[in-house]
């Protein structure tokens, strides 16, 4: 996500040993270079990802994964990631949300605002 | 006494509400309302003023101790007041002396001298000379009609039974001598800025017209703040400062009112030009727009944005405002939404690392000890983000000096809040940040266990738990000491406080039970803390309820622990918590019973438990058979094995009892879904004796009225397709399921209708291959013309089930369907690639690869190559991805050819849509395959790469990319003299400077590092390093320095010889690293 939205920052301290996962919408998804082909080798992400609040969440886009992470998948990095040795980089956790996503937040929670007029959120 | 008759007026319960609802004034403006709605009490008091003036350090200490001086007095005379209340009878009026202004802290001690002798001249005359005439001449007594209003003549005028009323407290008579105290009531109401004959102009002409072009709105608040843009005097007679700040205000108004491109404009040269503008002109403006309370959501959102980009642009500058950014910007630490609090997070964060610690502990230390509870929690929150950024390490000393407070509690207090707010910032189970200082946080907790204060001692014990719970498993070393004084408090305390330390040490447990050092403790401890809980079962208060039950989700109970378990924990708490009651209490609580039975069952016996909550599914509270379910699901998915042991008997009971709540539920809910799912897949092929019974209440609600009903049951069949077929040997019964579904694809309302090709999908899936083929009613044949139509359904749902199941067709049985139908729907697909939803997209693009391998790719790409010409670039992108997998699956030489033979076409758009097909089938093939193209591509990429257009130039660098990388370690010489070829076309693109290009480009290059060696790629950029000038030299450094980060070790041996190149022409010397046997 983070070679899409530039202003997205990765955690990059050193990985540990759980897995990364993501959402079913992110899927196949490469977390450096938001590839969808040849998944090669399993994300680690560093232990303070792993834990806290962001334990079932998402690690590329925050979505909720479910209580146990029940509808988490494990990510992979792309094989071109692999061979640039981009996947030794650090964790690749996305720590903060991005001004594309909470803009969009706010248009919703305005449009919602709106159309109740301004009855309900 | 009470009177039993002649009551004839309506009741008094009835007059008081009616009263109520007359008060209440309907009229109310949205706005207000909404307000009302949205922020809770707590929260209006984000509606401060905000203070501008610059005071030190000492001046707010002593403003802070006069407010806390002046609180205790208010309580002190409050107590007093009603003291006296209650001991004199009301008869008597109370004095009518106004009460006095207490000394405030600005005023002088000279001015209120002499504002008490005043007072007191007053009272001297007023007591002196008590006849009319003085009192008229002082003119404080109104006249009417020429009758002056004494109290003597209003005894005579009005009937007896009149008493006079005392004015209210803190009422003060106008006294027209004084003049007019303006400072004091600037509280609540608007307050006109301090260029007034301005903005009172604006106020008067109206304010239709926009100050500033590209703005989307301008409301009536904005003109408080923006009411100088509307007359700006001519340029020539201002300033230099006063322009700026003009710009900056200008600037402001758009980035908050603006359009979008308006916006991100200005919001890019305000942060451009931060350090032009001065951090002092830009924060006097936004910070107090950002506490105007009826400002919307979006645009305090997007003026947040705005400062937390300043901040990075001002750093250390920034030092002077901290004070005011943090009051403007603390409250949203607490606000509902857990974006905006993630947000005020960051900022806090960087500003801190702006600021620095030195300057963020004297502008937050005042108000450690503020009177107001409010800006405590918040001073907490904020002390805790400073102590997460910083690190423990730093603050820790800090810390130590506020918990050892001797002041007054509430220092303390809000010391230890911090620790707990940081454990809870840093999340659940996440104490590696903690842990290295755990020892030292406990013992600074030890003392405050037994705080004279029962706020302290409360926060104290939830605080350790919070401790407890981040650093588990670990660390019971540390907790050892303060095991006793805890467990001491379990007896000391009721209520709340009680329910605290309960907390404590049920989550101080695990810790023991996880060192096999303190088993005893363990033991000893779980036993006894099980009494304790046991008698607190009944309690009715919320809170303990809830905390009993996380409790014993992480006890670590066990048959040999707990003997007779059954009478002492299983029943009460199936008598305490599994009643309608809680089934009617929010989710939070019902999600900690599921959780806590399903430990207990877990830890006893799982059956009986089972056996227990099944009977509940079939209670006639909807509620509780919804709990029951939940409950259900969580036990048999968690532990699906147990349910080996279950006997025909319960295994009969259980699916009955799921299938019976599911037919009674009258709110639908995913949760009955999940319960079919969790049991299908722990009973398996057990399921199939009760599998007609599901079936036919599944087919009997499919013809319901109701839209709902006929959705759940369709996922539901959806869910237990693959079930069905594990269960039975043949297909038929799923061919019968088929034929129903097919039957009910008329469906009108789209969710159903998408749940409907979603269970067709799942049971098309399921069956055989071989079934496929035979299958008469309904054919294949017969299924996909059907579908056709329905790709036009303009429900994204519908859209993305339909094209699922296409393809699966595609993909099964490809076969028995003619040409003519599959091109028919390609035509279709093309138009769902312009859907807004990425998922669809990318389902039609998967479809085009499987309907490309059935009828062969000619047709196909064809009709792709055609939509390259179409405008929307969204549309192309997709055509290429298609072209890129059709080509994939039916192998590169079918395609290429075509492809290519397209580019020749002399239309941008088209050649772009060629290279991106290009880039993504190398970025599909694999090394191999790709190698043997590498002769064919080139001549074409040739040309992309000296071609005038820039996206000519990067989709090329993205292709070779994705060749490169490929064909790592498959390549001999030969191949390489391509890729050289291709490096001396890329290396002059290393100057651009459009971002998008310029890291294609850098990308493409580390691609040929990758596959050429470190060796010759070097060569190509020594000479760029030392170039003289600084635009040439940074770009080659950049890719210099992505080498360096994958290769250094390889680096060393292909240093240049610079020695070589002044020394003799020959030269013998031979390095290390040259020598070869």
């Amino acid at each position: 996500m983070s070679r899409h939205q530039y202003d997205l920052i990765q955690c990059m301290k050193q990985p540990g040993k759980s897995v990364g996962l993501v959402c079913p919408q992110c899927d196949g998804k490469c977390p450096i270079c938001d590839s969808f082909v040849k998944p090669t080798a399993k994300v680690y992400i560093c232990h303070d990802c792993s834990l806290g609040h962001l334990y079932n969440k998402c690690i590329t886009c925050s979505n909720y994964l479910g209580d146990n992470c029940e509808s988490g998948v494990p990510a992979y990095y792309c094989l071109e990631c692999v061979r640039q040795e981009k996947h030794r980089e650090g964790c690749p956790r996305i720590v903060n949300i991005g001004s594309l996503k909470s803009d969009m937040i706010f248009r919703k929670k305005k449009e919602a605002t709106k159309s109740t007029n301004g009855l309900l959120r | 006494m009470k009177k039993s008759i002649g009551n004839y007026s309506i009741p008094p319960e009835l007059n008081k509400q009616l009263q109520k609802e007359f008060a209440k004034d309907v009229s109310l403006p949205t706005s207000e309302i909404k307000s009302n709605i949205l922020k809770n009490d707590y929260q209006k008091r984000y509606n401060q003023t905000i203070d501008f003036s610059e005071k030190t350090y000492k001046q707010l200490m002593n403003e802070r101790n006069l407010e806390r001086e002046e609180k205790r007095v208010d309580k002190l005379i409050k107590e007093k007041q009603e003291s006296e209340t209650a001991t004199t009878s009301t008869t008597v009026a109370p004095s009518n002396e106004p009460r006095t202004r207490k000394k405030r802290w600005d005023v002088t001690p000279e001015e209120y001298l002499k504002q008490k002798a005043d007072q007191e001249e007053q009272a001297l005359v007023q007591k002196t000379t008590s006849d009319l005439l003085q009192k008229l001449k002082e003119g404080k007594v109104p006249i009417i009609n020429g009758i002056p209003l004494t109290d003597e003549i209003l005894d005579k005028i009005l009937p007896s039974g009149y008493v006079k009323v005392a004015p209210p407290v803190g009422y003060n008579q106008v006294d027209d001598n004084l003049s007019p105290d303006i400072i004091a009531t600037t509280d609540d109401y608007y307050t006109i800025p301090a260029n007034e004959d301005v903005t009172s102009k604006i106020m008067t002409t109206e304010s239709a017209d926009m100050p500033v072009k590209g703005l989307e709105f301008f409301k009536s608040e904005d003109v408080k703040y923006f009411g100088r843009l509307m007359n700006v005097d001519e340029e020539n007679e201002q300033d230099a400062d006063t322009k700026k700040e003009i710009q900056a205000m200008k600037l402001i108004l758009k980035v908050k009112n603006g359009s979008q491109i308006t916006r991100k404009r200005s919001m890019r040269s305000l942060t451009d030009n931060a350090n032009k503008f001065g951090p002092k002109v830009l924060l006097n403006q936004i910070l107090p727009i950002l506490l105007e309370p009826n400002l919307e959501p979006q645009e305090r959102h997007i003026l947040v944005k705005l400062l937390s980009r300043l901040l990075f642009q001002f750093d250390e500058l920034i030092r002077p405002h901290t004070h005011q950014i943090l009051q403007v910007i603390s409250p949203l630490l607490i606000d509902e939404d857990s974006t905006i609090r993630l947000e005020a997070r960051e900022i806090i964060s960087s500003l801190t690392k702006a600021a620095g610690l030195a300057n963020i502990l004297s502008t937050l230390r005042p108000d450690l000890d503020n009177v107001d509870e409010y800006i405590r929690n918040l001073t907490a929150r904020v002390f805790a983000i400073v102590a997460n950024t910083l690190g423990l390490k730093t603050f820790l000393p800090f810390l130590k000096a506020v918990l050892k407070s001797k002041k007054n509690w509430t220092a303390r207090h809000t010391g230890i809040k911090i620790i707990q707010q940081l454990c809870i910032l840093l999340g659940n189970g996440n104490g590696s940040s903690i842990s290295p200082y755990l020892t030292q946080l406990v013992e600074m907790l030890k003392p405050t266990i037994t705080d004279e204060s029962l706020q302290v001692r409360t926060i104290t014990a939830l605080t350790l738990s919070q401790l407890a719970e981040n650093v588990t498993p670990y660390g019971i070393e540390s907790f050892e000491t303060i095991l006793e004084p805890v467990w001491f408090g379990i007896r000391k305390h009721r209520g709340r406080a009680l329910a605290a330390f309960l907390k404590c040490i049920g989550n101080i447990i695990p810790l023991m039970y996880y060192n096999s050092n303190y088993e005893e403790f363990s033991n000893y401890y779980t036993r006894e803390l099980v009494n304790v809980l046991a008698k607190e079962f009944t309690s009715p208060d919320e809170d303990m309820r809830r905390t009993i039950l996380r409790i014993i989700i992480k006890l670590p109970l066990s048959r040999k622990l707990n003997e007779n378990y059954n009478s002492q924990i299983v029943k009460p708490f199936f008598n305490a918590f599994w009643n309608r009651r809680t089934a009617s209490d929010n989710t939070q609580t019902t999600r900690l019973v599921v959780d806590a039975t399903t430990h207990l069952a877990n830890k006893f016996d799982f059956l009986s438990l089972l056996d227990h909550i099944v009977i509940f599914t079939k209670d006639d509270n909807e509620q509780l058979r919804r709990l029951a379910i939940e409950a259900v699901n969580k036990m048999i998915s968690t532990y699906p094995d147990e349910l080996i042991g279950l006997d025909s008997q319960s295994e009969l009971q259980l699916v009955d009892g799921i299938v019976y709540a599911f037919q009674q539920q009258t709110v639908h809910h995913r949760i009955y879904l999940q319960a079919f799912d969790s049991l299908a897949k722990s009973l398996n092929v057990r399921l199939k004796p009760h599998l007609n019974s599901i079936i036919s209440s599944i087919l009997y609600r499919m013809k319901n009225n109701v839209a709902e009903i006929r959705q759940q049951s369709s996922d539901l069949l959806s869910i237990l397709a693959p079930v069905i077929k594990k269960c039975s040997t043949d297909d038929e019964l799923l061919t019968k399921l088929i034929l129903i579904l097919y039957e009910s694809l008329g469906e009108v309302y789209p969710e159903v209708l998408a749940s409907i090709i979603t269970a067709l999908y799942s049971c098309l899936d399921s069956v055989d291959k071989s079934t496929l083929y035979i299958m008469q009613n309904p054919s294949i044949n017969q299924i996909l013309p059907t579908l056709t139509p329905i790709l036009k359904n303009r429900q994204e749902k519908v859209q993305e089930s339909c094209i699922k199941l296409i393809g699966l067709i595609a993909k099964k049985n490809p076969e028995t369907i003619n040409a003519k139908e599959w091109m028919r729907i390609c035509f279709e697909l093309l138009e769902l690639l312009k859907s807004t939803k990425k998922r669809i997209r990318i389902a039609a693009n998967d479809t085009f690869g499987y309907i490309a391998k059935t009828i062969g790719p000619q047709d196909v790409i064809v009709m792709l190559l055609n939509n390259l010409r179409v405008q929307e670039r969204q549309l192309r992108v997709c055509t290429a991805v298609a072209m890129g997998i059709v080509a994939e699956t039916c192998s590169p030489f079918t395609v290429l050819p075509a492809i290519m033979n397209e580019y020749r076409i002399p239309e941008k758009n088209v050649q772009n849509g060629v290279l991106k097909a290009i880039s993504f089938l190398f970025e599909y093939l694999d090394g191999n395959t790709t190698r043997d193209y590498l002769f064919a591509i080139t001549p074409l990429l040739e040309d992309a790469l000296i071609d005038r257009d820039l996206v000519h130039r990067q989709t090329a660098a993205t292709v070779i990319k994705h060749m490169a990388l490929n064909c790592v370690g498959l390549t001999n010489a030969e191949y390489d003299d391509i890729f050289i070829h291709y490096l001396n076309l890329i290396l002059p693109n290393i100057y651009e400077s459009s971002p998008h290009v310029i890291s294609r480009i850098l990308e493409s290059l580390d691609g040929l590092r990758n596959l050429l060696g470190l060796g010759v790629f070097t060569n190509y950029i020594w000479a760029g390093l030392f170039h003289p000038a600084r635009k040439v030299r940074t770009p080659y450094w950049k890719v210099f320095n992505s080498a360096y980060i994958q290769n250094s070790d390889a680096l060393v041996p292909y240093y240049p010889r610079f020695e070589q190149l002044e020394s003799s022409p020959v030269d013998y010397k031979v390095e290390e690293l040259d020598l070869f046997l």
